[in-house]
């Protein structure tokens, strides 16, 4: 063994395998997980480029062919929408294709958001705490106990009513509520990392206290972030729907998938599909989202589950 | 023949591929005799036995034959019936290996079977736990598994695996995880258990030393096969085949050995009185007690000297080492740097002269940031504590010293997982030599890894010490591998210095009795030696750091009042020979 | 330490957090644009200013909140703006136990089922069932309770009529005094997520239980699956689905408002959002608090639990 350096050729410098490459490869070998990410693909593309795939406007009004059916839809029912209303029509004759693409887009932003801002608090938050340790740690984690106690979707109705249904401010205070995991999660990894021997090797090599978590601290853990980024989309997308559900959602004409499920919950037995098709374009999302952050969990972190 | 293995094989099945963990092996146990089983890891020795016995997890799969008293066992129901009452298994992690959340007399009581009456059983379990010398056995039966020591929990897994007055007992690595002191008792227990009981043993062992006191045949494993099979005196004093006589000759000796001069440079680190203490909690309504990790030491070392620092857990060997590198404020004394009293500096002064001293830590896997390819992490101080050189440079030094400490410099951008354990450990090696230090302190540098890789190490060290004049603080738990390396030897005992000599002095002519014991109890690869040993035992368990009185083990003529927290005097170091301190005792 | 003392304690740290969270919701609320007055008709001047004192919303608000907190000391939630003839507690009472009253059933359920599930799913790992399990699992996750209920309302309700007649199919909506029968779909619905999301962390704590080295030493020792399973694996596997009773109240309580608003039920969560819409402040606060100290309710008897399950806590 000692004898192996000098003899080898010194410019075959052998390419490593990082532990990202291994984790990308584990994941693209989980099909459930593959399927999902191409399936999720879809849906965004679809949802950004909308307005380019139907001829109808998303609030273009029609009294002629109100909740009317697909034009293959085989059940005979009151009428069947012509044209490329290849989902139907709405209670006030609007497309539902473009609707169910423009509710895509309006779910899968404030997924998307409200994450983000969840992410960004979260991560400053915990990785704070975590890294001073001590005292202020305790201070700060007992602050996020305080708020895990408030009853969630209260807090979320109260922050709709103070900020009068904003669209934007939905993201955020979706986000605003949805931190307080992340935090946890966040302090955890960088508790645990901090004790880890690789820091102190690094600081007994003289790192200073700054590169060691731009170098070693964050690095480690962005993977357990990524796997709960992956899982907290699909859970804000849900409870915009709630709220969409209770009408403290996005207003008309614009939409969401919550608000199109609740209308077509109104008329399920006299026009199904106004409740299909947003239903199944949201739980096809809602199972890729699960479907893509378990396949993350196992792939970053390999053990036989 | 109590137990017959025949073409036994091993089969796991991994999203990797299938691994083949066991090839063909074929073994014999008579009654009442010892079996011991020989191997590095990944030998396959574990899943030879779990194999057998029906106990491998999901993914795992047995074939080939095991026949108990000559009937048919390996997977059918018979082992169920079998196991846990003729065939027992002690494992080596006790407190992993005990459920947390149950009493250990109710976990001893429960191997018993649910045919016998609650208060006869009670009584049964006792007795047990007396024969394993566990003191105070009724009130230790309504105790947690957290609630005991590592030797009291190994002492406990006994008791559950002999009350059924089994035929065979399975010992996988039972003394792994303890101190030496602590590995004696158990072992003696092991073998009163044989003698007294004739109950057959199956011991697996990576240590020689082990195997060569206890074992009547002996097989050395590798890679999943038996390279040899023997009577215990031929393995190991006419081995046939190479990997046996590798083991043996890799296998340190503290009986053996030609002592290190002591080097006479200038003196380079002084350590005066230092002092470290933590707090430990004591439940949420009682101050935290302190713990006195390092209670009072002193020492000197001198340039290209080797001081050799010994002792069980908890006597505060790794905590010295991350004082005096300023990696734990010290709560009183001084850390003397070629002159520098390091307390007095700011940290800034502090991370400059940090390139003079660096650390090699025991576990190499934990030791190296798992997403940094190992050339980043051996550039790294290079990078923060020589700011200023070429980006060619630092890469030429990286591959330069990855050569010196015999890594294939074109494995720069490999990650630590793609390499084996000995290979981090030259990765950690160089990334303390990068920088060209006086001083590195070795934490239990090779205590993770196989002797064989061991043997290797150490050779690279003394290599990279006779090159460039290093001095170096060699810490370890293990006497025999401080012997190869150390000039003098410093034995600590709950954070005191008990005894401090030259290596020849100490180890030939230990005056301390703790140190004597722990000699004593380090077993040497040489059966008859091992037989023939007149064991130096401890009584009991090791005190608990947070005993004041616990200093005194030794000296129980000063102890003052008879309080945990009271203080204590503490035993002074005497000058017995030129150069030869020890400890006051009784 | 002792159990008891450990259970004052923690009942004395959870006194602040009810406090941070009521003057939280307190300014928050009051922060919100408008007040109880301004949706309805618009009234005389003069009126507005009588009835705004009556209610003490002419004082600074650092006023209000002081008498509020001081009605509060005495046990005292104000009346309601909005419905005028009741006070808060009086609403409370008639709603509370209603929802208490689901939430609990769909909880029980929810354990019960989602445990078994998780279990033997994680017996049987990687094996087929246990993919059909967790795949049936995600659908209960992902599927939101206002798509299960009208679709099992329709199922039930319409289709079961059709095959058993009136009286043996299930009613789709009302209270009905809280009988069975009237509870049954309203139950089931608002718990087949918690189901689902049980079993999901049942199996995966049971799956890392099975592999502890203790397990091995149980089947060492010789015990029966079954006896090996509960005597050493469910209570270490059952931690983390202790933690989960505080969060789980709080999803509950999302699906609740949800489901009593679908079946009709006189419950808590449709005086709240009507409250909060409406700006009925002492209404809101009246139910958050409530929630509020029903949450920390089970965060505290989670903490007891999880003591009385692992010893090693009880010490430190």
């Amino acid at each position: 063994m000692i004898a192996t350096g000098s003899t080898l050729n010194a410019e075959a410098i052998l390419k490593g395998r990082s532990l990202w490459v291994d984790a990308r490869r584990r994941l693209f070998r989980n099909r459930a997980a593959l399927a999902s990410i191409i399936a999720l693909g879809t849906i965004a593309l679809l949802a950004l480029f909308a307005p380019l795939l139907s001829p109808y406007a998303y609030d273009e009004i029609n009294y002629e062919i109100v909740s009317c059916a697909p034009g293959w839809w085989p059940s005979a029912t009151a009428c069947h929408a012509g044209g490329a209303h290849i989902f139907g029509t709405d209670a006030v004759g609007r497309d539902l294709f473009v609707r169910v693409l423009y509710g895509a887009r309006v779910s899968l932003a404030v997924g998307l958001v409200a994450t983000l801002v969840s992410l960004l608090i979260g991560v400053l938050y915990g990785a704070t705490a975590g890294y001073l340790g001590g005292r202020i740690d305790g201070l700060m984690m007992r602050a996020v106990d305080v708020l895990y106690s408030l009853p969630f979707v209260f807090f979320v109705i109260i922050l709709m009513v103070v900020f009068d249904r904003n669209f934007i401010l939905l993201f955020v205070a979706i986000g605003a509520v949805e931190w307080l995991t992340m935090a946890r999660i966040v302090r955890g990894q960088t508790l645990s990392i901090k004790q880890k021997e690789f820091i102190e090797a690094a600081r007994a090599g003289g790192v200073g206290g700054f590169a060691i978590i731009r170098r070693h601290v964050i690095p480690n853990v962005v993977g357990p972030v990524v796997v709960y980024v992956t899982l907290t989309v699909p859970g804000v997308i849900l409870t915009e729907s709630f709220l969409s559900f209770l009408g403290l959602g996005v207003q008309e004409p614009l939409t969401s998938w919550g608000v199109l499920i609740s209308e077509g919950a109104n008329s399920m037995e006299t026009a199904p599909w106004m409740l299909a098709f947003p239903a199944i374009f949201m739980a096809v999302t809602l199972f890729c989202f699960n479907f893509i952050g378990d396949g993350l969990r196992d792939a970053l972190d390999p053990r036989d589950r | 023949m109590l137990l017959s293995i025949r073409d036994l094989n091993v089969h796991f099945s991994t999203p990797d591929g299938d691994i083949h963990a066991v090839r063909n092996v074929s073994l014999d146990i008579p009654e009442g005799s010892c079996l011991g089983v020989v191997g590095e890891s990944g030998s396959g020795k574990s899943q030879l036995f779990l194999g057998a016995m029906g106990l491998l997890s999901a993914n795992g799969r047995a074939t080939g034959s095991v026949l108990y008293r000559g009937e048919e066992i390996l997977g059918t129901r018979k082992v169920h019936a079998l196991r846990g009452s003729k065939i027992t298994m002690i494992f080596q992690d006790p407190l992993t290996s005990l459920t947390p959340h149950m009493t250990i007399g109710n976990q001893v009581m429960e191997a018993l079977g649910r045919h016998m009456p609650r208060e006869e059983a009670r009584l049964r379990v006792r007795e047990m736990l007396d024969y394993v010398r566990i003191p105070e056995a009724a009130r230790r039966m309504a105790q947690y598994p957290h609630e005991l020591s590592g030797g009291m929990r190994q002492r406990v897994m006994i008791a559950m695996a002999t009350i059924t007055g089994p035929d065979l007992v399975i010992a996988d690595e039972p003394t792994t995880a303890l101190d030496v002191t602590v590995q004696a008792q158990i072992l003696e227990i092991l073998r009163a258990l044989k003698s007294e009981k004739h109950t057959a043993m199956a011991l697996i062992s990576h240590d020689m030393g082990v195997i060569a006191g206890n074992a009547d045949r002996v097989a050395v494993m590798r890679h999943g096969e038996v390279v040899e099979e023997g009577a215990v005196d031929l393995i190991f004093f006419a081995p046939a085949h190479a990997y046996t006589r590798m083991l043996l000759d890799a296998m340190p000796r503290i009986d053996k050995g030609e002592p290190n001069h002591t080097a006479t440079g200038a003196k380079l680190l002084a350590v005066k009185d230092l002092q470290v203490s933590f707090p430990v909690a004591q439940g949420p309504f009682r101050k935290p007690k302190q713990l006195r990790a390092v209670d009072g030491v002193n020492f000197e070392l001198a340039e290209g000297e080797t001081l050799g620092i010994v002792g069980e857990s908890g006597s505060g060997k790794s905590t010295i080492a991350r004082a005096v590198l300023q990696l734990l404020p010290a709560n009183g004394g001084n850390v003397v740097w070629l002159g520098r009293d390091l307390s007095q500096e700011t940290q800034a002064e502090i991370r400059k002269a940090r390139k003079d001293f660096q650390i090699v830590f025991q576990d190499p896997l934990a030791s190296l940031d798992p997403r940094q390819p190992v050339g980043v992490s051996i550039a790294e101080p290079l990078k923060a504590l020589m700011p200023g050189l070429a980006r060619d440079d630092i890469r030429a030094r990286v591959r330069a010293m990855m050569d010196k400490v015999g890594l294939d410099p074109a494995w720069i951008n490999r990650y630590p997982h793609e390499l084996s354990g000995g290979q981090n450990q030259r990765v950690g090696i160089a990334r303390a030599m990068i920088v060209e230090p006086r001083m590195v302190i070795c934490d239990e540098a090779v205590s993770a890894l196989d002797v064989s890789i061991q043997a290797q190490i150490v050779a690279l060290i003394k290599h990279l010490q006779a090159q460039t004049g290093l001095s170096l603080i060699f810490i370890s738990h293990d006497l025999s591998v401080v012997r190869q390396l150390a000039h003098r030897v410093m034995v600590l005992y709950l954070g005191r210095v008990v005894e401090m000599a030259s290596s020849a002095a100490l180890y030939r002519q230990p005056r301390h009795p703790y140190t004597r014991a722990l000699l004593s109890a380090v077993p040497t690869p040489d059966p008859r030696a091992e037989r023939a040993k007149k064991r130096v035992l401890l009584a009991g368990d090791p005190p608990s750091p947070l005993d004041r009185r616990a200093q005194l083990s030794f000296l129980k003529s000063r102890l003052g009042e008879d309080n945990p927290d009271a203080e204590q005097y503490r035993p002074q170091l005497l000058e017995v020979e030129p150069g030869h301190f020890v400890a006051e005792f009784d | 330490m002792n159990m008891a003392g450990y259970a004052f304690r923690r009942f004395l740290g959870a006194l602040p957090t009810l406090f941070i969270i009521i003057t939280i919701t307190f300014f928050m609320m009051h922060a919100a644009p408008g007040g109880p007055f301004d949706a309805s008709r618009r009234l005389p001047p003069e009126v507005e200013r009588n009835v705004k004192a009556a209610y003490d919303l002419d004082k600074p608000l650092w006023q209000q909140y002081a008498l509020y907190l001081g009605k509060l000391a005495h046990g005292d939630l104000g009346p309601s703006f909005k419905n005028k003839d009741f006070t808060v507690t009086q609403l409370i009472v008639t709603g509370l136990p209603v929802s208490v009253r689901l939430g609990l059933s769909a909880m029980a359920l929810a354990l019960f089922f989602g445990s078994l599930t998780g279990i033997w799913a994680a017996l049987r790992q990687n094996r087929w069932q246990d993919y059909s399990a967790m795949t049936i699992a995600m659908f209960g996750i992902t599927i939101p309770t206002f798509v299960t209920a009208p679709i099992l309302s329709l199922i039930i309700g319409i289709y079961g009529v059709h095959l058993f007649g009136q009286e043996f199919s299930l009613p789709v909506g009302g209270w009905g005094g809280g009988a069975l029968r009237n509870m049954i779909l309203p139950v089931t619905v608002l718990a087949l997520p918690q189901i689902a999301v049980i079993a999901r962390l049942m199996r995966g704590s049971m799956v890392e239980v099975l592999r502890a080295n203790y397990i091995r030493t149980a089947r060492a020792k010789g015990l029966s699956t079954h006896r090996i399973v509960l005597g050493h694996a469910l209570r270490a596997a059952m931690l983390p689905l202790v933690s989960y009773l505080g969060p789980a109240v709080a999803a509950l309580l999302t699906g609740s408002l949800v489901v009593e608003q679908i079946f009709g039920l006189p419950g808590i969560g449709r005086y709240f959002v009507q409250g909060a819409l409406n700006r009925d402040y002492t209404l809101v606060m009246g139910v958050v608090i409530c929630y509020a100290g029903l949450i920390i309710l089970l965060n505290f008897v989670a903490d007891i639990l999880l003591a009385l399950l692992d010893p090693r806590v009880r010490l430190s």
